[in-house]
């Protein structure tokens, strides 16, 4: 006699299993696994309107008020300004508590895990390792295939580890939003650490410049792990074939190295740089990317409730 | 009969392929990227200055030019047009009972070039970061003819930019210039050479 198990809970199922793909599942994480969470994409298109009031109200402080920031000041200033955009969305996902059960100390616990990656690994790779700042603006075609590459490949993996290496084989990791979440989460942490980075290593920066890139930064991150979270959600409820998650994030990389490649494009001109376009670029590409995974969520939700 | 330990078992191995998998391409992605850096690397020489204060690395093609005036001179000989695209290194020592700004420094650059190029025109100032240094920079245009070209040869525009860096008592500044119409799409090489740059 066969006996199955869920897939998330390991629990002997008897009688008839519901399943999705070639996962088994017993009827409380069958109804986790298909919860749709609409409200997690609202707060989602509210966080990016969030960070842009965030930035215009940054960049009409810089430009009415012109405040003389130096030295040590100006670095702490640059460090808040790196850490807000991570405040903001654990904010809205904290105000969520109601709807959404997710443990906070795991959705930390993977943000701030992805923020070491970055500052062990990540970032030594890139810059110190391989240098890309003396080779990679060679020539477009270079700086395209370099990012992708290099940039991209690592910092999504890195991402991708944070997820796959922690929550992913956990009971927490119940519902395929839950894969968006902690992608996103990790995004957030990766790019919390670039944009640190970024302002120690520039001891302080341009207030309304640097606001302009610490967002610009944190909607690409998250975007593209939120890309990866939804392949190891499906991976993980619907069994996938062994090519889906390097799919995914070779998808991801290509996405992160394409998207810098345009954003120097379209922001830089000779050594002048129009932090602006990036801007533009990096909301249409955050809100683009959440249109389609949310899209993609419904759908899979629906054709599995339909199944059943 | 297929029992849960072998169900358990066998998601598990597919898991671990899928990481495997994962890891591989990552890995292979990697590697092609050290390639991609390894054959870039290969078009560049380096140079370093005699005291070992600064080393940067330019394109393998192009050919040192004699310049008293700088530690180092290069230009893409093998490209078309009037003027070929230039890149000069020269160093300005500063008098520690009189410092002066990078600003400072480029309005005596400007000064001297006003007198020696014909139609200088200043288009624009900015900022801009070399190996961690902030510095300075000064996009002007002027009009230049080729050496050794006809006398009814048109002159051509040409369109440059200084970058000035202090480090350790010394000025660095950096000048790339070229033909205005392919400044654009030139000045990439320019921001190539940059980022090679090292202050020891």
């Amino acid at each position: 006699m066969s006996e199955r198990a869920c897939c998330v809970c390991q629990v002997p199922l008897t009688g008839e299993a519901r399943t999705i793909g070639k996962r088994c599942y017993c009827p409380d994480h069958y109804a986790r696994v298909t919860r749709g969470r609409d409200h997690f994409w609202q707060s989602g298109w509210i966080l990016v309107a969030a960070l842009i009031v965030f930035i215009l109200l940054v960049v009409g402080v810089d430009t009415f008020a012109q405040p003389t920031l130096e030295g040590g000041l100006l670095l702490a200033v640059g460090i808040v300004l790196a850490l807000v955009p991570a405040l903001i969305w654990l904010l809205f996902f904290y105000l969520q508590d109601r709807l959404e059960p997710e443990p906070k100390r795991y959705v930390i616990g993977v943000f701030i895990l992805a923020a070491l990656l970055a500052a062990a690994i990540g970032v030594p790779v890139v810059n110190d390792l391989f240098k890309v700042s003396s080779w990679l603006y060679e020539s477009a075609v270079v700086q395209l295939v370099g990012g992708i590459l290099v940039v991209g490949f690592s910092q999504e993996f890195l991402k991708y580890a944070a997820v796959r290496y922690t929550l992913f084989g956990s009971q927490e990791f119940d519902e395929r939003m839950d894969g968006v979440i902690y992608g996103t989460a990790a995004g957030l942490g990766y790019a919390t650490m670039l944009n640190i980075q970024y302002v120690m290593s520039n001891a302080g920066v341009d207030l309304s410049v640097g606001v302009i890139r610490i967002v610009v930064t944190a909607l690409a991150q998250a975007s593209f792990s939120g890309i990866v979270g939804y392949f190891l959600a499906q991976d993980k409820f619907e069994g996938k074939p062994v090519w889906w998650m390097p799919a995914g994030v070779t998808l991801a990389a290509v996405l992160n190295g394409l998207f810098v490649f345009l954003r120097d494009l379209a922001s830089v001109r000779g050594l002048q740089f129009n932090p602006w376009n990036g801007l533009i670029l990096a909301t249409l590409v955050a809100l683009a990317i959440l249109g389609i995974l949310f899209g993609l969520m419904r759908r899979a939700n629906r054709a599995s409730l339909a199944q059943a | 009969m297929v029992d849960t330990a072998s169900v358990r078992r066998a998601t598990a191995l597919k898991g671990w392929l899928d990481e495997l998998l994962v890891v591989v391409f990552v890995v292979v992605a990697l590697l092609l990227g050290w390639a991609v850096k390894g054959w870039v690397e290969g078009q560049m020489v380096s140079f370093t200055s005699e005291d070992g204060s600064i080393s940067l690395r330019y394109p393998a093609r192009w050919l040192g030019q004699v310049d008293k005036n700088a530690l180092l001179t290069v230009s893409d000989v093998r490209q078309q047009g009037a003027f070929k695209p230039t890149f000069s290194l020269s160093t300005r020592e500063m008098n520690p009972d009189f410092p002066l700004t990078q600003n400072d420094l480029l309005v005596t650059l400007s000064v001297a070039k006003a007198e020696a190029l014909t139609a200088y025109r200043v288009l624009s100032g900015g900022r801009a970061t070399v190996d961690g240094q902030t510095a300075s920079t000064m996009t002007y245009a002027y009009v230049a003819e080729a050496a050794g070209a006809p006398q009814n040869a048109m002159p051509a525009v040409v369109q440059a930019v200084d970058c000035v860096v202090t480090y350790e008592g010394e000025a660095y500044v950096f000048t790339f210039a070229t033909l205005a119409e392919h400044f654009e799409r030139d000045e990439a090489i320019f921001r190539s050479i940059l980022g090679s740059v090292d202050f020891d």
